[in-house]
């Protein structure tokens, strides 16, 4: 007699059946449930036991994994760093990654705070004593060390401080030309910023010309005059604007002229004021018509004289900047500034932002392919294991 | 046994680190592969690629998708299924075990009549059926994990469990021509 004693069940899913059959597996006392259990016990009893050769060759292939904590821990630490050497993917992922942020990390530190070669050079040359200023040259010509400035120099400026004025009873003549680089749709932006900065100095723009061309490279050359106090400051804001090609400062010495001019007024002054005492003086008609004459023809001198004292003074006052702007694709490429900077790594984002775009439009119909080929495989795959059970 | 139903509840809660569960896990397993597939060392290889591939997956393991023992047995099943496929034909359904009267120290006789009985009608369901019945009792999961196990929903794997005992007492009754209690 051959008793199997699990309970019984009707055909269809029988929730009581299944929820008994869950309780007695899981150790819980329910009615039949010693008979589940016993069937359990007989159908594990049934697979033959495993080959103790087999497991202690399975133990040895899992390795430390499968040995108990303890043991593990007594390792020596060469043996414990297996689990890190194991994953030499990882490793080699992580070091590229710290290495490339490294990389792009000191590149864009260098770029931020090193100067060109040629434009350290410049600034740091040398003063060159009682040098004769140069107008128009593109290399920089430096103001005579004997003079001193009444501003300090700006801070971080692209251009170097410019010689004063008048230094030590000189009265002297400045100037200044600069050369902007950027890109040719840049350039009547880059004019109207020389404009801003020099009407905001208090100065004003003599004269402007702006040319723009598609087909060739454009410029635009503005000549301002803008008070001498605030040349510094002033070329110091043009830098800014773009990238510098050339920069040049001159000095000229005006004392004699401005002496000369001086005295001439100052000369006839006194003539007029000798004529006024001799007018004073005279007695005869004849005297006083001549005398009246030469007042009238020394109050020309005067106004000659306060006219020529005045233009004098006023270029001593007043310095010169010749800006010239330069647009084209080469330019834009020279000179860092912290606003190019910016400019140049918002253009990189965009750049980057349109490659990643363009390489999502490529990839993510690739993916959806690729998601769509490995549902089938998995669909067939599963569909083959199910056909090894017999089919559906 | 209640030891093994204690380890298979832990498993099921995921609290048992991977050399627990390879302990606890085992010798169920193995039973599970050479019941499945009728051959040693099929089963062997299926048991260890399961251990092998679960331990290199270990840190991708989601508990969301279920417990380790139940991702185990997967992991096992579409192996044993694959070698199946491979060889291209039926197991040889369920072996022998070896005599080992210790396992039975009551009424030797009754019982490995009644496990006799228990393997004719295990070898007589379909490999579906077989299957099933194997994963419940083998891998002591529940509905739920059948249900991941098998890719199925916990309903149907019920279902499918509740055909399958049915049909496994319907052969022992035959092959008993007794009574069932």
């Amino acid at each position: 007699m051959k008793i199997i004693p699990f309970p019984t069940g009707g055909e269809g899913a029988d929730p009581e059946l299944i929820a008994g059959l869950e309780a007695a597996l899981a150790g819980a006392t329910a009615p039949g449930a010693d008979a589940w259990r016993e069937l359990s016990s007989d159908i594990r009893a049934l697979a033959p036991a495993i080959d103790p050769g087999f497991e202690r060759a399975l133990r040895e292939r899992l390795g430390p994994v499968t040995a108990p904590e303890a043991e593990r821990h007594r390792r020596p630490a060469h043996v414990r760093r297996r689990g890190l050497a194991r994953r030499p993917r990882a490793l080699v992922l992580g070091g590229a990654g710290a290495l490339a942020a490294l990389v792009i990390a000191l590149v864009t530190v260098g770029a931020f705070t090193s100067e060109s070669p040629d434009r350290a050079i410049t600034l740091g040359r040398a003063p060159q004593p009682g040098s004769g200023a140069t107008r128009n040259g593109p290399a920089r010509a430096q103001a005579a060390p004997q003079l001193k400035s009444d501003e300090a120099p700006a801070a971080g400026p692209a251009v170097s401080a410019p010689a004063n004025s008048t230094s030590a009873g000189r009265v002297q003549q400045l100037g200044a030309s600069l050369t902007l680089a950027g890109t040719p749709g840049e350039v009547q932006a880059l004019a109207a910023g020389v404009s801003r900065i020099v009407n905001s100095e208090g100065g004003y723009v003599t004269s402007s010309q702006v040319q723009v061309e598609t087909a060739a490279p454009s410029s635009a050359t503005l000549q301002a005059s803008v008070p001498s106090g605030h040349l510094t400051r002033t070329l110091a804001a043009l830098g800014r604007l773009g990238a510098i090609r050339a920069e040049s400062q001159s000095l000229q010495d005006i004392t004699d002229a401005y002496e000369a001019a001086k005295r001439a007024l100052g000369d006839a002054l006194a003539e007029r004021s000798a004529l006024l005492r001799a007018l004073a003086a005279a007695s005869t008609q004849g005297q006083i018509e001549s005398l009246h004459r030469r007042l009238a023809i020394a109050g020309g001198a005067i106004e000659q004289a306060r006219s020529a004292f005045g233009a004098i003074a006023g270029e001593a006052a007043n310095s010169t900047i010749e800006v010239t702007v330069l647009g084209d694709a080469k330019a834009a490429g020279q000179g860092l500034t912290l606003s190019r900077g910016l400019h140049d790594a918002g253009r990189v984002l965009t750049v980057a932002l349109a490659v990643l775009l363009i390489g999502l439009a490529a990839l993510i119909p690739l993916f959806a392919v690729g998601l769509a080929m490995g549902l089938v495989l998995r669909a067939v795959r599963r569909s083959a294991r199910e056909r090894a059970l017999g089919g559906r | 046994m209640r030891a093994s139903r204690r380890s298979a509840t832990r498993a099921r809660a995921g609290d048992l680190s991977f050399e627990e569960l390879y302990r606890e896990s085992l010798a169920d397993l193995h039973g599970y592969a050479i019941s499945l597939l009728g051959d040693r060392a099929s089963a062997e290889d299926v048991t260890a690629l399961a251990f092998e591939r679960l331990y290199r997956a270990r840190s991708r393991v989601d508990a969301a998708r279920g417990t380790p023992r139940a991702l185990l047995f997967t992991i096992a099943r579409n192996a044993a299924l694959d070698e199946l496929r491979r060889r291209g034909r039926q197991p040889e359904l369920v072996p022998d075990p070896e005599p080992d009267d210790a396992r039975h120290p009551e009424d030797p006789l009754a019982q490995l009549e009644r496990r006799e009985t228990v393997r004719a009608a295990l070898s007589s369901l379909s490999l579906r059926e077989r299957e099933i019945v194997l994963l419940k009792f083998h891998g002591q999961l529940t509905n739920a994990e059948l249900g991941r196990v098998l890719q199925i929903s916990e309903t149907n794997a019920a279902t499918r469990l509740h055909r399958a005992l049915a049909r496994l007492r319907e052969h022992c009754a035959e092959d008993g021509r007794e009574e069932v209690a």
